[in-house]
């Protein structure tokens, strides 16, 4: 395995392929600065034109990409208090605290180097666990994976959203969705409608695109918001950049809960960040009364930093070991293997070792190229950050079109980017969740062959998916996650009923 | 609030309606004996959907759940979406009748316009460096056929 890591790292450092991680942590910075673009947005929009490169060289780009928003963010969090994505809320809170200190530039050095730290060490301990999970996962039979893969809907449905009953229908509409074209098994076309475009299924890399870039850029200019000023004077401190390291007690916070977070499917890179915000901040209050502003500000933006970059490594094990993504990115990269014809999983690592590896390794290395980029040009995205948001979203809008042409030169796949982007700016206008509908399209042919098999080896019988002890558990705890929302619903209606004054 | 529970209401009933199109389309496969049917799993999705809608309708009906959600549908709120959606749409219909160039050009220039870009000509050279931005990438570096 060492071996195979070294030679991914030695792929990308070919010319071509580091000339697209250094490409793709520019972008992911400049997507992850702008409020309003997110990264599966720009991954998504991205894949149709990396169909004619290889897919080591083209996960290359993508992981660049993912790699740099998760630093991206706190630019502008830091300076006009508006995360650049969720995953940068928590930064927000110190950082630009910070800025108005006058310590913009500290500021932004402290997340650039624990963003590095958080990235680094967590792509270290997923190079060492995901070939263990990725051998362990060999054993897992199929009614196990059918409850694996439920699980994780049903886990990003409840963590991920307020509404845990609207994320499980979206769960479901998804999987309905991803049942569209023709069946490989019996070869009968289902759900088509009549209609030969959708033999082959829904374009799903239209959909991804609709459900991401056009919902975002119609739920963000449905209520316009008015540019903040931008602090001036930030530039690179080349001693700050240095002296973050003293602050490697909180960055280790975030690693931890970055790590975990990150494996767990759904918990997201937000949520790292706020459970790591708030472990720093109880122990500061704990602390003694004479402690340094300064210092503790500092640390609440070391710690969610290197949190948000942990959750990416830890997100990135799942993904290649099962097949399952841990969050909206690693989704869309999923979605990218299997339209390049390559299917995550445990056997990945068997059927292709150098796409898989390469993968691992581009997760190391972006870190490094995301650092070297956003330490150079700090000034830059800075400036970049004065664009105004409008001519961004028309852009996007007019990107996802042609992005969506791109991927098949169909005229039938832009019409599915305008459907998926009318939904999904609906669904979540409801409070659906675009999270476990993605999840459940991407999920489904693997849940749905995998309860075929199960069904099939045993005759028939439900019953081989509460006697195989995995199976058990994930359906076990789906009940329970079912049983603690009804719970708490119970408790809020009789707090309502308490509160409410008698008639 | 009254507003609220009738669009929850009624986006329970579409979905349910949505799962009971799905059971009709999905009848009439012929299954070999020991085999599951095509029509298994769009039916457990639909399955789904309508256990859950209808759990929700009958949190609505039955413990008086107020949910706290509610999409505004007037004008003002829906405004740009809605333009922007016409937009596309248009731009879908122009596709490979208009020259790309001129197409993208008028589609940032009333998307611009749209979401609020001002002053105009501001608003007009943006939308023709864009456009020729998009034209320089995609057909000339990408070669899409466009």
């Amino acid at each position: 395995m060492f071996e195979q890591i070294i030679t991914g790292i030695l792929a990308s450092l070919q010319p071509f392929n580091l000339g697209l991680l250094f490409f793709g942590s520019f972008l992911g910075l400049l997507v992850g600065a702008l409020p309003g673009l997110s990264s599966p947005m720009a991954i998504s929009i991205l894949i149709p034109f990396t169909y004619g490169m290889n897919p080591v060289s083209a996960l290359m780009l993508l992981v660049g990409i993912y790699v740099g928003t998760k630093t991206g963010g706190s630019y502008s969090a830091i300076l006009l208090r508006t995360p650049g994505n969720p995953a940068a809320a928590a930064t927000s809170m110190d950082g630009y605290a910070m800025a108005t200190r006058g310590k913009a530039s500290e500021a932004l050095c402290i997340s650039i180097v624990a963003s590095f730290y958080g990235g680094m060490l967590s792509w270290v301990v997923a190079a060492v666990l995901v070939g263990s999970l990725a051998t362990f996962a060999l054993r897992i039979s199929a009614e196990d994976m059918a409850m694996i893969c439920l699980l994780a809907i049903t886990l990003v449905a409840a963590l991920s959203e307020k509404d845990v009953l609207k994320g499980l229908i979206s769960a479901a509409l998804g999987l309905v969705i991803a049942s569209v074209g023709v069946d490989e098994l019996t070869g009968d076309a289902r759900l088509t409608f009549g209609q030969y475009q959708l033999l082959g299924g829904i374009p799903f890399l239209s959909a991804i695109i609709g459900l991401f870039a056009v919902t975002t850029v119609l739920r963000d200019v449905a209520k316009p918001r008015k540019q903040e000023e931008i602090l001036d004077q930030v530039r690179l401190k080349w001693r700050s950049l240095l002296a973050v390291f003293k602050l490697h007690r909180s960055m280790n916070v975030g690693l931890l809960v970055g790590i975990w977070t990150g494996i767990a499917p759904g918990v997201g890179a937000d949520t790292a960040g706020w459970l790591s915000y708030a472990s720093v901040k109880r122990h500061q209050k704990r602390g003694s009364p004479d402690r340094d502003p300064d210092w503790d500000l500092a640390e609440g933006v070391a710690a969610p930093e290197s949190a948000n970059n942990a959750e990416a490594g830890g997100a990135i094990v799942p993904m290649l070991a099962l097949g399952i993504p841990g969050n909206g990115s690693t989704a869309v990269m999923l979605g990218a293997l299997m339209l390049y014809g390559l299917q995550p999983g445990p056997l990945f690592f068997q059927n292709s070792p150098d796409v898989a590896y390469g993968i691992l390794a581009a997760m190391g290395m972006a870190n490094i190229t995301t650092l070297i980029v956003a330490a150079l040009m700090i000034r830059p995205f800075v400036a970049i950050l004065r664009v105004d948001r409008s001519i961004l979203f028309g852009c996007v809008l007019a990107l996802a079109m042609v992005g969506g042409f791109a991927g098949t030169n169909s005229t039938f796949d832009m019409a599915v980017v305008i459907v998926f982007g009318i939904l999904g700016y609906l669904m979540e206008s409801y409070g659906f969740s675009i999270p476990a509908l993605t999840l459940g399209i991407i999920l489904a042919p693997l849940i749905e062959s995998n309860l075929r098999r199960a069904l099939m080896i045993s005759g028939g019988d439900p019953s081989t998916f509460v006697t195989s002890p995995l199976s058990a558990i994930s359906i076990a705890v789906m009940v329970a996650i079912a049983l603690f929302h009804v719970r708490s619903r119970i408790r809020d209606r009789a707090a309502t009923m308490a509160n409410t004054p008698p008639v | 609030m009254q507003k609220a529970v009738y669009h929850e209401a009624a986006t329970m009933v579409i979905l349910v309606c949505v799962a009971a199109l799905v059971f009709v389309e999905t009848s009439g496969f012929a299954t070999a004996p020991g085999q599951i049917s095509p029509a298994f799993f769009p039916r457990l999705g639909a399955g789904a959907m309508v256990a859950l809608a209808t759990i929700r309708l009958g949190s609505l009906w039955l413990t008086q759940y107020r949910p706290q959600l509610e999409f505004d549908w007037s004008w003002a709120a829906t405004r740009r979406p809605a333009t922007a959606v016409f937009l596309m749409l248009g731009y879908y219909a122009a596709f490979g009748i208009l020259p790309f160039p001129l197409l993208t050009f008028g589609f940032l220039a009333a998307a611009f316009w749209t979401f609020g870009v001002t002053p105009w000509h501001r608003n007009l050279i943006s939308a023709a460096f864009a456009a020729g931005l998009f034209y320089v990438v995609f057909d000339r570096v990408f070669r899409l056929p466009l």
